[in-house]
Formats: structure tokens, C-alpha cells, sequence
């Protein structure tokens, strides 16, 4: 019989394979692998911009996860500016590092990949690096703050704030030279509770309709990227859950996932199907609250009360896991916290039933009525546009792009569970708002047919490398008292290298990539979270909406702020 | 039959008066004991924990109001939930200037009471930094155990019209 699935990979094996050749062919010495999937390249400042293009145009890189700088004061060098891109047919990421420095400003991706635009702001903004054409503006830092925070050498001084001054749009060149003083420019501080996270929406508007708008970000920026090079690994643990506290276990997944992979430990396959689960249930929570909010925004509160009641109850099956609030360390590095509480599958299998029936209520009443139709079926983002800013996730799918990471390059048991992707056409707010209900029930099947078939065993690895020991062992066994101490003083230690690893989280693709020096802090960690450039997008949506949509607009893109702003 | 005792009770303390002045003080002041105008500043994580509150059935029995937008000129209570940046520091000013002069604030989280583990550069260490603050709440983030303990708290103080803004003001000699 003729197998679909293995011929499927192997062709994907066969492309993978000719897109390295190619690449060898082009780029021959400066091409390092890192594993089959992650390529690194290493490009002269003089040819940047020529090989980005070669690598967009001949080898299918048309997808811009990530740009951003790293400090390499240590070696005697200057910056390091890596851009991240992803050929979405081989699902290959290629890192292409290029020193630069901060005396001369460096070409401008942005005409090639929208993306980059905010990301080479935050550049400027975190290291004094410019680039053409990008204005010199703190993006995240706040306004009159002198120095580069997250430059080696930074040192904080107390700073007199200066109120971010009004924002004027450049003259719009569609428009005739008559009608520009006819504009208003309209600033709407939302910092009530209508999107999660205070964010500032700046818009001209003509007649009552935006022409134009863009999103002024920075309120909530907390620095975690400085000082996740302060802490050691075992500090770093508590602070991911507080990133995005909607899906506390997914940072944690894509942080322990990506150290274990880079370390090679072995995870048992309780803890993995555990994983799992609580990644699916911190998935349902996270697209409940959107539909929350946006049933907020139209003012239809018996549905909200709806919703937080459904979500309340994924809490509280998860509290009874943890015994902590929301925000848990459930998955900690080498497994799972501890191993299921008695009683607690029957409750989790309850919810699911639960969940499914009051998911298929609420959603059946709204879907089809027609006042939710008016309102959402409005906002387009099409496949292209998406693609360009880097979005990723539900909204790149609500606009037609077959993209999941759990069926590309899947991790764990992914690859044996059934479970289909939905997909949207328009990419409208109601298309973004269908494909995140179906996921419901898409991880309500994946969780119960992984409890279902829970796997026996440990939930914890054996590999000392990682491993807190148990209190009865150090108290009797010296190696464990060592390694106990060891683990308390400096925490983990990774050997010099560096990796990224990225999971798809409810929002799109969240990823870290950590550079070590071998010493117990880590050199530089880069968040690529889904928010920062899902946020960029909201200038071409918005577009010919009225002011009062906006809360919608950025609601239906579920922007996170405490994920864009970190 | 208690019911109607407590309200007599409450009608005869307001209106067995014959001053209209003392009257409407009293009236005022039986409408600010019985309810809280909140203005909730809400971000990061703790917002979260307090929307989830909203949500409960019985959360009016605790604190009115949390999803009606008052405007600040109408609120006397200052929720704030969340890490408090630099960059946000000076809209939390503006709003508690903008109160009237009969106002309390409440710090939720470690993040508003302390700057919480966020010791850095672009965070404010705590709400009292910018504004007189009368209860802060710890935990990161609290439970709803402590959000109803702590509006317990503040409705004491109203009820006594004990504010940290009139103690600062005393202390001083202003």
C-alpha cells in the first residue's frame, strides 16, 4: 500500500537536503549548522542587504521571524545585528548574523520585510544602533532617558521624564495638498481594562472614519531581557509565567523544551503528554479571554460573564495541579512539577465535557447573530500583508495561510495525535474570531486523547545535569548533597553555544534564542514573541474603521502588551 | 421585619434632621460609606486575577462599579493592578490629581506596592513613588481571597475617613 505520509516526508527530507547543497553552493564557508533545521550564516556588512534579497528571492526565506543586536564587548568586538528568517516549505530558520557598529547606521530591512520596522527601532532604542530611513525614537525605553539599556556597560541614572511629545503623521500622498489640514489627529488611551495591557492608539481622522493609525507601545516594558542576563538559570524560571500570564505554561514549554533539546536530556513520556495537556488548557484560556474581550467591546456582558466562567474553572483544575495560582511552575526543566494529584483526571476530563458544552452555547448564539456579523466582518488582513509584518499564529490562519507549527515541525506526540488546523478566507475580525473557536475544540480533542492514553512512568528525568535531587538523598548521598548545592548556588550552566527553539503558542510563533559564554548567566536572550509583530499590522487594518473599533481591532489580533512590551 | 428595622434606622439617621447643610453632609456620607466609585487602572498580570473577580456573581457584595467607566473627576478610589512603568507613571499622576479631594488608593500586587522582581530601570519601585497609598495588597499575583480582604480594608477607612493623602498632610503641618 502507498503511504501518503511517509512519502510527505520524505520529499520534505529531499527539499531540505537540496536547499543545503544550494546554500553550500552559495555561501559555502561562512554556512553553519546547527541542527537540519537551524542554519546560521554569517555575512559581510558590505553585501547585507544583497544576501537577504538572495536569500528571499532564490531560496524561499519569505517569511521575517526576528531582528535584533547582540553585544560583543567581551570579545573585543562590537554588535553582532542577527535577522531570523523562515522558509515555510522546508520549515528551515536561518540565522544571519552581520557585524556592525554603532558609529555608521546599517541598510534598513524594512523595505524588504515590513516586520523589521519596529524591530530596528527597539535596536536603536536597546543599543544606539541606527538604521536608514527608521526615525531615532524610544519605542519601549521611556522618553529622556539617556543611554542604552540593554548594552553591556549601561548603567541607570535617575532621568527627568519627558511626556512623550504628540505624534504627528507625515503628509499622506494620497491625498491632495488642500485636504490635509482637514485631518485631526486622535489619541485613545486604553488603560481601563478594554485590551489587556495599557496601549495608546494614535489615529488621523477625517469625517469620523481613521485614515490612517498606528500603536504607540512601551507602558508596561519591564526590562526582562536585561535581566534575564542578570539571574541565573533557576531565577529565570518564575519570571517567564509573568510574561503573559494568560499562558504561563507555554513560555516555560518553549524555555525548558529549547534547554533540554540544547542539552540533550531525555524526557520521560508521562511528562511529555503532561506538557501537553497544560499547554492545550493555557490554549483554551487564552482564546476564551479573546472572545471575552471582543463580547466586552460590543457590550454584550452575559456572555462575558460566560466566559469568565469558563475560564475560572480551567483555573481552578489547574490550581488543584499546582496548588499555586494561575501563574505556576508547573513545567520545570527535566519534566513536570510533581506527578498527577489523585482524582485530578476525572476533574480534568469533567471540565473538558464541560467546556465543549458550554463552548458550543455561547458560540451558537453569537456566531450566526446578526449584530456580531456587522460588527466583525470588517478589518481585513490579507494573506500577503500578514506574511509581510510577521504574524503568525490564528491571525496568519484566519487569512488563509496553512501554517501550524504543531503539524509542521511537530514536538512530542503531536505527530500521532489527530487534530485538524482550521483556516480562515478574508481574514476579517470574524474570521480571527472562528479560527480561534474552533481551536477550542481542536485542543479539547488533543487533551482528551491524550488523557485518554496517558503513558505510565516517571514525570521527571533521571539526568543530573538538570535534576534537583531529592531532600531524603541529600541528606545520605554526597554526590546528591553536591549536586543540590551546586544547583542552588549557580543553577544550571550551559555549555558556550547557542540555540533557538519555538513552539506555537496561542497568539503565533513564541520563541527564545539564547546565547551562553559557559559562565552561569547567560550572554543574550531574544524573545520572539507573537504580539510585537502582530501589533505592527494594526496600521493596515485599521483603515476606514471608526474610532470606536479600535479596542475591537486590537482585541480580535489578541495583543498581549505585557508580551509585546516585555 | 429586620430589613425594615435597618432601614428606618438609616432614613432616621439622615433625615431626623432640621439643617439642610448637616442633611446633605450625611446623606453624602451614607452614599460614600454604602459604595465605592473605583477608577481600576488595570495591566499585566494582576488585572487578570481582577477581571476574573468581576466575573463572579457575588462580586457587587464586595465592590461596586468595576465595570462602569467612571470618569476620574466622579471616582474616589484608585485601583492599581500591575507593574508600573516609567512611562506610565505620569498618566497614574494626572488621574489622582484629577480626583477629587476626598480619595483613596489601592495598590494590588507586589509590582504596584514594590516594583515586585522587576528591578529595573524602566519601573517604577512602587505606587507610593507617585501617590499617597492607603492599602497595599501583596502576592504575585493575590488571591481572591485577598482582593476581598483588601476592599474590606479600604471601606474601613472610608467609613472612619482615614486617607494616607490627609496623614501625609498632618504630618506635615499643611
Amino acid at each position: 500500500m502507498f503511504d501518503f505520509q511517509e512519502q510527505e516526508d520524505l520529499d520534505l527530507i529531499n527539499n531540505r537536503n537540496f536547499l543545503l547543497r544550494e546554500l553550500e553552493l552559495e555561501f559555502s564557508d561562512k554556512l553553519t549548522l546547527a541542527t537540519n533545521e537551524n542554519i546560521s550564516i554569517v555575512v559581510s556588512p558590505s553585501n547585507y542587504i544583497d544576501q537577504i534579497l538572495k536569500l528571499k528571492n532564490n531560496f524561499g526565506f519569505n517569511f521575517f521571524l526576528n531582528l535584533w543586536i547582540s553585544d560583543n564587548i567581551a570579545d573585543g568586538e562590537n554588535f553582532d545585528l542577527m535577522v531570523q528568517l523562515l522558509n515555510m516549505d522546508t520549515h528551515q530558520r536561518a540565522i544571519i548574523t552581520c557585524p556592525v557598529s554603532d558609529l555608521e547606521s546599517v541598510p534598513s530591512l524594512s523595505d524588504i520585510y515590513q516586520g523589521a520596522f519596529w524591530c530596528e527601532q527597539e535596536s536603536w532604542d536597546m543599543f544606539g544602533v541606527s538604521f536608514d530611513s527608521i526615525p531615532k525614537e524610544r519605542i519601549l525605553s521611556p522618553e529622556g532617558m539617556d543611554g542604552f539599556s540593554l548594552r553591556k556597560d549601561f548603567e541607570p541614572r535617575p532621568f527627568t521624564l519627558k511626556r512623550s511629545s504628540d505624534y504627528s503623521f507625515s503628509p499622506d500622498p494620497r491625498v491632495p495638498r488642500g485636504e490635509w489640514k482637514k485631518r485631526d489627529v486622535l489619541q485613545l488611551d486604553m488603560f481601563n481594562g478594554e485590551v489587556n495591557g495599557p496601549l495608546k492608539a494614535i489615529m488621523e481622522v477625517y469625517d469620523e472614519v481613521v485614515e490612517r493609525g498606528r500603536l504607540e507601545i512601551g507602558f508596561l516594558h519591564r526590562g526582562v531581557e536585561k535581566i534575564f542576563e542578570n539571574i541565573n538559570l533557576n531565577q529565570i524560571m518564575p519570571h517567564l509565567s509573568r510574561i503573559n500570564s494568560n499562558c504561563p505554561t507555554m513560555f516555560q514549554q518553549a524555555w525548558c523544551g529549547g534547554i533540554e533539546k540544547y542539552l540533550d536530556v531525555y524526557i520521560p513520556d508521562r511528562a511529555k503528554a503532561l506538557r501537553m495537556v497544560f499547554n492545550e488548557l493555557d490554549r483554551i484560556y487564552e482564546h476564551l479571554d479573546t472572545i471575552g474581550r471582543i463580547v466586552d467591546n460590543l457590550g454584550c456582558s452575559p456572555f462575558l460573564k460566560e466566559t469568565l466562567v469558563m475560564q475560572e474553572s480551567i483555573v481552578a483544575v489547574m490550581k488543584k495541579y499546582s496548588e499555586q495560582n494561575l501563574s505556576s511552575n508547573l513545567i520545570c526543566l527535566g519534566g513536570v512539577k510533581s506527578d498527577v494529584p489523585k482524582g485530578w483526571l476525572t476533574e480534568c476530563l469533567n471540565l473538558l465535557s464541560f467546556l465543549e458544552k458550554k463552548v458550543f452555547e455561547v458560540t451558537k448564539l453569537i456566531s450566526n447573530s446578526t449584530l456580531w456579523m456587522n460588527r466583525l466582518c470588517r478589518f481585513e488582513l490579507n494573506s500577503k500583508q500578514a506574511m509581510d509584518w510577521g504574524v503568525s499564529g490564528p491571525n496568519l490562519r484566519a487569512s488563509g495561510v496553512n501554517y501550524d507549527m504543531r503539524k509542521v515541525s511537530p514536538h512530542y506526540f503531536y505527530n500521532d495525535i489527530e487534530f485538524e488546523v482550521p483556516l480562515g478566507i478574508n481574514g476579517q475580525c470574524y474570521d480571527r474570531y472562528l479560527v480561534r473557536v474552533e481551536e477550542i475544540f481542536q485542543s479539547l480533542s488533543i487533551i482528551s486523547q491524550l488523557l485518554d492514553n496517558l503513558p505510565l512512568g516517571d514525570t521527571k528525568t533521571k539526568d543530573s545535569s538538570v535534576l534537583i535531587p531529592r531532600k531524603q538523598d541529600v541528606y545520605s548521598d554526597s554526590n546528591a548533597l553536591i549536586q543540590h548545592y551546586r544547583f542552588y548556588d549557580s543553577g544550571v550552566t550551559l555549555p558556550e553555544g547557542e540555540f533557538y527553539n519555538s513552539i506555537e503558542s496561542p497568539n503565533g510563533e513564541l520563541g527564545f534564542y539564547v546565547h551562553s559564554r559557559g559562565t552561569e548567566y547567560l550572554n543574550r536572550v531574544k524573545l520572539r514573541t507573537p504580539g510585537f509583530y502582530s501589533g505592527q499590522c494594526f496600521t493596515d487594518i485599521v483603515e476606514g474603521g471608526s474610532v470606536e473599533d479600535i479596542p475591537l481591532v486590537i482585541n480580535s489580533l489578541n495583543l498581549v502588551v505585557g508580551e509585546i512590551d516585555r | 421585619m429586620d430589613e425594615m428595622e435597618s432601614n428606618s434606622s438609616i432614613i432616621s439617621e439622615v433625615a431626623m434632621t432640621a439643617d439642610s447643610e448637616s442633611f446633605l453632609n450625611r446623606w453624602n456620607r451614607s452614599i460614600l460609606e454604602n459604595e465605592l466609585w473605583p477608577f481600576p487602572v488595570s495591566f499585566s498580570c494582576c488585572s487578570s486575577e481582577m477581571r476574573r473577580f468581576k466575573g463572579r456573581e457575588n462580586s457587587s457584595e464586595y465592590i461596586n462599579g468595576l465595570d462602569v467607566a467612571y470618569p476620574p473627576e466622579e471616582s474616589d478610589l484608585l485601583i492599581v493592578g500591575g507593574t508600573i512603568s516609567q512611562k506610565m507613571a505620569p498618566f497614574i499622576k494626572e488621574v489622582y490629581d484629577r480626583m477629587p479631594e476626598e480619595k483613596w488608593v489601592l495598590a494590588i500586587g507586589a509590582c504596584a506596592s514594590s516594583g515586585g522582581p522587576y528591578w529595573t530601570h524602566s519601573v517604577v519601585q512602587g505606587l507610593s513613588q507617585i501617590v499617597p497609598v492607603d492599602v497595599y495588597l501583596p502576592g504575585c499575583p493575590p488571591s481572591r481571597e485577598m482582593i476581598i480582604q483588601s476592599f474590606e480594608a479600604i471601606r474601613e477607612r472610608v467609613t472612619k475617613k482615614v486617607s494616607s493623602l490627609s496623614q501625609t498632610r498632618w504630618s506635615l503641618n499643611v
